[in-house]
């Protein structure tokens, strides 16, 4: 039902601001001093993962990788270079050790987030964009299609990526984004960071448009 | 039409979803040390984690083996014969069983070894998150001997189980067999059988059923012949 209410609010945004931002003017600059700035700008990106970890902690050392994916819609933009941005990001992890993490196959990592974004141009085609972000998180261990638990918590995020102008409308974007995951843990004090701050690193690859 | 039909569906579907349930935000930790009889470290050990519900016993095995249990962890101790498992806590279980050398679905034991269950483990057990159940010893195989226990005047009202060889308070089961429930049921008496390892001292503990239902615990000394233990009702 959450997921269903955040969908619904993003569909929501992204509706009553694109078409806002449809009507913006384009930038009339002379045709030779087209910057990254003259491309459309995109209002969803979609993008595939490769979910990584590190640190001491169980997702690093219990898990590995296996993919991910996720979609960011731009809510508001500011003079071009400010975006206020929200997503969902997931990523699956396979389990590889059982005694650290319980009997299970999976660890699906979900974020809803929001993101402030600030756009750099580099040349006439390419940009480099940072962003921040802070999310709602859930960890669920799944086996053989069944739960085995769930973890509530805030994941905060650092990232950039850089993008490159494929067409006047679509840009395709490799990206590095930092996750601070800060589930709900009860357990021994000895395991709580363990288990309660888990560091993910994810390589993006994806189409804005 | 269609709609009750869907309806009717998920209703058997929702109801028939009857499965362990698990909070993943408390996560349960077991551990322990594993020796041999001289107190030298046993490594590479098979010790595993069932979580059962509605009365099963929670392990490949045991008498009463409904099979609706999961296997929540497993592990193999290390050169110094430790193990550690951290797990899910389970909502909606009854029981909690440690096994230490024994069947999983994946795995087999050591067969030259016994094996221990510690069974009935309840969350108010695990209110700190953890048990620890210190050294435990396994014998060869080779080294044991056979524990025959005969319950005299026995009745329909008045009836005993054996619940296991204990060690300090939790119930364990230190054997090679797992033989939990009278062997013969024969009038008023009741016969059980364990293989247990030579030149020991252990507690038996049963129950009696009747009109208080009473546990009852008594120690035995095991030489190296083959004991049998006459318990009268």
């Amino acid at each position: 039902m959450k997921q269903f209410i955040y969908i619904a609010l993003m569909a929501t945004s992204l509706t009553a601001f694109g078409q806002e931002w449809n009507m913006a003017p384009l930038e009339k600059n002379n045709e030779n001093e087209k910057s990254a700035f003259d491309v459309k700008q995109e209002y969803i990106r979609l993008y595939l993962t490769a979910p990584g970890s590190f640190g001491d902690n169980v997702l690093a050392k219990a898990n590995k990788g296996k993919i991910g994916a996720g979609l960011m819609v731009t809510f508001f933009s500011f003079s071009q270079k400010h975006h206020i941005c929200g997503g969902i990001d997931f990523a699956a992890y396979t389990v590889e050790d059982v005694s650290l993490a319980g009997n299970v196959e999976q660890s699906n990592i979900s974020n809803f987030y929001l993101a402030y974004m600030y756009r750099m141009p580099l040349g006439k085609k390419m940009s480099l964009n940072p962003k921040i972000s802070v999310g709602s998180i859930t960890i669920d261990q799944r086996k053989d299609g069944d739960s085995y638990g769930k973890q509530q918590g805030v994941g905060y995020g650092a990232g950039m990526d850089i993008d490159y102008a494929f067409t006047e409308h679509t840009r395709i974007f490799l990206g590095l984004n930092y996750t601070l995951l800060k589930p709900e843990t009860h357990t021994i004090p000895e395991l709580e960071s363990f288990y309660d701050t888990l560091h993910q690193l994810n390589i993006t690859f994806g189409v804005k448009f | 039409m269609k709609k009750t039909y869907f309806l009717l569906i998920f209703t058997l579907l929702l109801f028939s979803c009857d499965g362990l349930e698990y909070s993943g935000e408390t996560k349960y930790v077991f551990e322990g040390r594993l020796s041999d009889r001289n107190g030298q470290p046993l490594e590479d050990i098979l010790v595993s984690v069932h979580v059962s519900k509605n009365g099963s016993p929670g392990a490949i095995g045991l008498p009463g083996d409904s099979g609706d249990y999961d296997l929540i962890s497993y592990v193999r101790s290390d050169s110094n014969g430790h193990y550690r498992m951290v797990f899910p806590k389970p909502t909606n279980q009854d029981n909690i069983t440690l096994g230490i050398n024994t069947d999983t679905e994946d795995a087999r034991p050591d067969q030259n070894l016994s094996s221990i269950y510690v069974t009935n483990i309840q969350n108010t057990d695990l209110e700190d998150y953890i048990v620890d159940f210190g050294e435990r010893r396994l014998y060869s195989i080779s080294d044991t001997t056979t524990l025959t226990v005969t319950f005299t005047n026995a009745s329909f009202s008045l009836e005993a189980v054996p619940l296991g060889l204990i060690n300090n308070a939790i119930e364990v089961y230190n054997a090679s067999t797992h033989q939990l429930y009278p062997a013969n049921y024969d009038d008023d008496t009741i016969t059980s059988t364990f293989q247990v390892a030579r030149n020991q001292s252990l507690i038996l503990r049963y129950s009696i059923s009747g009109a208080f239902g009473t546990i009852e615990e008594i120690p035995i000394t095991i030489g190296n012949e083959p004991l049998n233990q006459t318990i009268n009702l």
